[in-house]
Parts: structure tokens; sequence; C-alpha cells
């Protein structure tokens, strides 16, 4: 089953056909039956008025008046079969015209109206099919051994079944115009019926990755308030790990700190060769950048993180940061230069922001080659304040520019640089801030890193 | 200056104590905030290096036993710990300034000695630079001891950028020190550099182009 809402649409429209097929059957079978029975009914009831007539009018002699006068009722009549609604007396549709013919017991005709309803002398007394002229007649015979007189009325069969067509017709047309209407109204209570579904599907597709709050249960269908009630648990059990997880990575890089510092004050304590003293402090800053970065990814959980916005002027900012990192500067030999001109404030998240300039600024000094420049600027743009910071280093191929987002990925594992972390706090924070993170080239080789934050 | 220290951490603690040692101070190391609190009545330091993750009283209990009876020495906390809220709290306790792990020892010695100075209440009188040197009490600069003529906003500028040799300083900043609330003219600052370049050699101070501006440390 691909979809429930297709599946019962078409599950629905089936029986629904089906039902009405029976229905129309029955009704159509019935209702002609019935409609046959009045026609049979008012034949007899022809045959017996024009026997009274008959036998009337043979004793008084006057037979032939009787013809005429039929004959010119006949004559009024527009069309034999069907009736025509513009003739002086208007009748009515399901009004069909019946034809007389009287016999005596000795063989004789005594008269037949119109005269080509004119069949053989009748033996027997009820209801018959005769064929006239290649014409189908429905016909009733009727006896009265008192006069010695037979009566037969009789009905074009063809007109006849028209006629009962036509008025079962009309009795299953409504079943079958309000099929389509039925059609309509079930597709659209299946799809109100499955809304619930869908806001549901909305709310966890508009999530983010790391949205791990409960759905709301309340109104709810029964059947979905079961799954939602199962999503919800097994929510709390995923957040229960991500916290320990999280929880873990905290503690892990705490306890690393009190060893790192114990370290790092032996080294530079201790009597080590110069190359050999340098060569471990450059290990010991590597690992107090990580668990720095690790603390910093542990505590930008999205979910957890509150935004600290306030106004602030992302020129200080960067020119703060940067000042911090002029002493890793010097030590590569790059130099850093920040645009001159002052840049409206955006609503930002200071502590975070300083977090993604370090990290990506810091990142640009590592990579460049000694006597290069990184050159940080701010501009302002209609929609935003954007922030470049190019270097000359070797940059990051289109092909992985996607991948270095990722933590712990390295593009080159031997560089002993870093561990993989910073583009993944730099994206995180961009995230979290709204702010758009483009990577590209800068022209004649290098990285170009352009953070746009939202005016 | 006789310091103690309070580390539960042996190898860090004997780190410290011996680094420290080499740079000429007198260190004595606990382990333990009980352990803390009688060193501290037995041998009245004249600062405490304290560690917050203690065995048997944390560090921060012991502080604020320690601000409880009133005493006055100055604390530097350590800490693993450096989430804001964490620093809040370390300073609510009482402590006059704070130190996360790791650090470098020249840095724990450059607070210690901050936190001395302010704690009797003294200032540096003058600084001396390779051949300069600004006599703060008097307010008055020489240069390979030949006095040199500088106005009140020179003077201040130098004194800041000497006071923090190979720290760039932002130029929000400086004009912050310099001026305080009044908006200096926009160009007021360099204007200043570029007299003090000429004054005191071309070579001192170092733009860092739309950063600020430092002086080189002595190599």
């Amino acid at each position: 089953m691909r979809s429930i809402r297709t599946f019962l649409i078409i599950g629905t429209l089936l029986m629904l056909v089906l039902s009405s097929a029976i229905s129309s059957l029955w009704t159509s079978w019935h209702s002609s039956h019935e409609v046959e029975e009045l026609f049979d009914a008012s034949l007899v009831q022809s045959a017996r008025f024009f026997h009274g007539l008959v036998v009337d009018h043979q004793e008084r002699e006057t037979i032939e008046e009787l013809r005429e006068s039929l004959q010119q009722l006949n004559s009024e009549a527009g069309h034999w079969d069907f009736p025509d609604a513009a003739q002086l007396n208007p009748g009515h549709p399901y009004e069909s015209k019946i034809a007389f013919e009287a016999w005596l017991d000795n063989g004789t005709l005594l008269l037949n109206v119109p005269e080509h309803f004119k069949a053989h002398m009748p033996t027997q007394a009820g209801f018959d099919l005769l064929e006239l002229e290649g014409r189908l007649w429905r016909v009733y015979t009727l006896y009265d051994p008192d006069h010695g007189v037979w009566i037969r009325t009789g009905q074009n069969n063809v007109v006849r079944e028209e006629l009962t067509g036509q008025i079962t017709g009309k009795l299953i047309l409504p079943l079958l115009l309000t099929l389509p209407v039925l059609v309509v109204l079930i597709a659209l209570v299946i799809q109100w019926g499955l809304g619930p579904l869908r806001a549901i599907t909305r709310q966890l597709d508009s999530r983010g990755s790391n949205d791990l709050e409960p759905l709301p249960d309340q109104n709810l269908p029964d059947e979905l308030k079961r799954m939602v009630e199962a999503v919800n648990h097994l929510f709390v059990r995923l957040q229960a790990g991500l916290e320990r997880e999280k929880r873990f990575t905290d503690d892990a890089a705490h306890e690393l700190r009190t060893p790192l510092a114990a370290l790092r004050v032996h080294l530079e304590t201790g009597d080590l060769r110069p190359e050999l003293s340098d060569a471990l402090l450059q290990a010991v800053e590597r690992m107090e950048r990580l668990v720095t970065q690790l603390l910093a990814l542990s505590r930008l959980e999205p979910k957890e993180y509150q935004l600290q916005r306030q106004p602030a002027d992302l020129h200080e900012l960067c020119g703060e940061v940067m000042a911090d990192l002029i002493p890793l500067a010097d030590a590569a030999q790059v130099e850093l230069a920040l645009s001159e001109q002052p840049v409206p404030t955006v609503d930002i998240d200071p502590t975070l922001s300083a977090m993604l300039v370090r990290n990506l600024v810091e990142n640009a000094i590592r990579y460049s080659p000694a006597g290069t420049l990184v050159n940080v600027s701010l501009m302002s743009l209609p929609e935003a304040v954007q922030l470049q910071i190019v270097d000359h280093g070797p940059g990051i191929p289109a092909t992985a520019r996607e991948a270095v987002f990722e933590r712990f990925y390295r593009l080159d594992k031997s560089d002993g640089k870093g561990a993989g972390l910073g583009l993944s706090i730099v994206s995180l924070v961009a995230q979290l801030q709204g702010a758009r993170l483009v990577l590209s080239d800068t022209p004649g080789g290098g990285l170009t890193v352009t953070v746009d934050w939202p005016r | 200056m006789q310091l103690l220290l309070v580390e539960d951490d042996n190898l860090l603690g004997q780190g410290i104590q011996l680094g420290l040692r080499d740079k000429g101070y007198q260190v004595d190391w606990v382990t333990d905030g009980e352990a803390a609190l009688a060193a501290h009545a037995d041998l009245s330091p004249d600062l405490i290096i304290l560690d917050i993750n203690l065995p048997k009283l944390d560090g921060l209990s012991v502080l604020r036993r320690l601000r409880q009876a009133q005493h006055p020495i100055p604390v530097l906390l350590l800490t693993a710990r450096d989430s804001v809220e964490d620093r809040i709290a370390g300073l609510d306790s009482g402590a006059d300034d704070y130190l996360v792990k790791p650090f470098s020892l020249a840095e724990l010695e450059a607070r210690i000695r901050a936190l001395y100075r302010r704690s009797i209440g003294r200032q540096d009188e003058s600084i001396e630079f390779r051949n300069i040197r600004l006599d703060l009490r008097a307010r008055e600069a020489f240069i390979d001891q030949l006095p040199v003529s500088l106005s009140k906003r020179e003077f201040d500028l130098l004194t800041l950028l000497l006071e923090r040799p190979g720290e760039v300083l932002t130029r929000r900043r400086l004009e912050e020190q310099l001026y305080g609330e009044d908006d200096p003219e926009s160009n007021a600052l360099e204007v200043h550099i570029h007299n003090l370049r000429k004054k005191c050699g071309h070579d001192l101070i170092r733009t860092i182009r739309g950063v600020g501006y430092r002086v080189e440390k002595p190599a």
C-alpha cells in the first residue's frame, strides 16, 4: 500500500460503484416490472370498457357509429405510436394508444381500430404477444360467452418498452447523477480525515535536525495519539542519549584541562632542548585548542543554546578577536589586516560570533604561508553585513567544501594543524544565528570565507 | 612574596610550585580545602592560588569562609570550567581574578603580580622599555636618558602601549582609555601615533591595519 489516502479513496469508490450498480439493476428490473404490470392493468381496463361499449352498441345496432367515433378519436391523435404534445387535447407522455378488436364467436370481425390492427380470431382469453405486419403487440383478450363476443386490446410493444425504459431510466438517473458528487465528497472527507497526519508530518519536516521536543499530543485522533506517543517516547530516549554524549564530551574536555595545564607548566619550567620543548609546546597547544573546540561544540547543541542576541558592532568584534590572534599571526609570520570603514550594527550573539570569527581567522593564519596577508573585510550590503576572510593558503577544493564542515574532517591529515573541528563550529554558529556561510577560491589561490549576517 | 598554592592535581601542583619558585616566589602547596584554611592561618601568605575542584572542601567554599572571616587576601581562582556562569560564580564568591586551565606560567605570573600590586595599592612608578623610560609620577618621558616632551594625550597613549608590550590594543580600547565618553575627532588617534613615532622612533609602534596598535615585545 503506497498511500493510505489513495487506498481509501479507491477502495471506497469501488464499493460505492458496486453498490450503485447492484441497486440500479435491482431498481431497473423491479420498476420496469411494475410498469409492465401497470400497462397490463390499463390494457385489461380498456378491454372491459371497450367490451361495455361494443355490447351496448351491438344491442342498439349502432356498431358503425362506434367505429366512426373511435376512428374520429383516433385521427385526432397525431402519431399512432408516440403522443404529440402539440395536439388539441394534450395527453400524457406515458399515455400509450390502445388498439381494439371485437370478434364474434362465428369468426366475424365486428370492429377494429385502427384498421391495421387486425389479428386472427382469438381463441383464448388472457395476455399474449402477437406479431402484426412486422410489429410486436402486447394484447389482452376478453371473452364474453353471454354475447358471444371476443374483445382484444393491444399496445405496440416497442412503444411500451420505450416508455418502460423511460420511466425506469428516470428512477435510476438520480442514482447515477449523485455518484460523481459522492466521489468528490468522499475524497474531501478522506483528505480532511488525514489532516492530522499531514499536520504531524509538516511539524516533523520543519524541525531542525537536533530538535527533539515532544510533538503535541492534544486533540489528536486515537490512532495518531498512540503513534505520536510512541514517537515522543523515542524522542525522550534519544534526547537522554544525546545528553549523555554531551555530558561525556564536556566532562572529558574538562578533565583533560588539568593534565594539559600540568604538561604546559612543566614544559615551561623544565630544562629541555629548545627545539624539543618548542615541539612539545606546539603539541600541547594543539591539544588545548582541541579541548576548547570540543567544549564549544558540546555547548553549541542548537536545542540547548540560548542565543543572547544584541546589537553589536562587527567591526569592533573582529578587531578584538584579531588583536588576540596577533601573537599567533606573528609566530606564523602572517600579516593580519581589517578593513577600515565602519558597518551598521547587527543583532548577533557576540560570544558566538567572536567564536566564529576567531575560528575562521585562526584557520586562515594556520594555513597561510609565511609572508602572506590574511585580509578581513566587512561590507555593508542592503540586507546583510558581509564578513570576508581572504587568505592565500592552499584553499579548499570545491569537492570538499561540504565535507569540511563535518566534525573531525581534515583535508590533509598529516598537516598537524588541527583536529577538523573549527569549521564545524563555524557552520554551527552561523546556522544558529541565521548567517549564511560560503566558501570560495581566492583569486590567485587560497580560501575566501564569506559570512552574511542578516541586518 | 609568599604564595599559597591549593591544587589537588599532583602533577600540576608540582609544576606550578617549581615554575614559580624558579621565578623567585616562595610557594607553599597544599592539596585540599581544609589544609588550605589551616595553611592560610599558619603561614599568612600574601596571595592564594586556589583551584575550584578540591577534595574535602571545594575552592569556592574555602573562598567564602575566608571572605566571611573578613580576610582581604587576594585570591586567584584556577578552574577547568570557563563558561560565563562559572566565571560569575567565582567572582561572586569573592575571587579577585580567575584563570582558566590550561595557562602559561608567564600568564599566571603576570596575574599574580597584578593582583599583588593592586592589593598593596601601589602602581609602578616608572615603565622602562628598550631605550625609553616613563616616569609615571612626574609624567616625564626619557629616551636614552634625554627628556622628550610629550603632550598629555601622547604620554597617556605611550603609557597604555608600553604597559602591555606585544599586546595589540584596539583603536576602540585606546580611544575609550584616552577620551572616556567624549567622542574623539575621527583621526585624533592617528595623529597622536604619528607624533609619537616622530618623537620616539618610527619602528616603536606597529599598526595592525584596521585593528589597532602595539609596541613589539623585545625579543
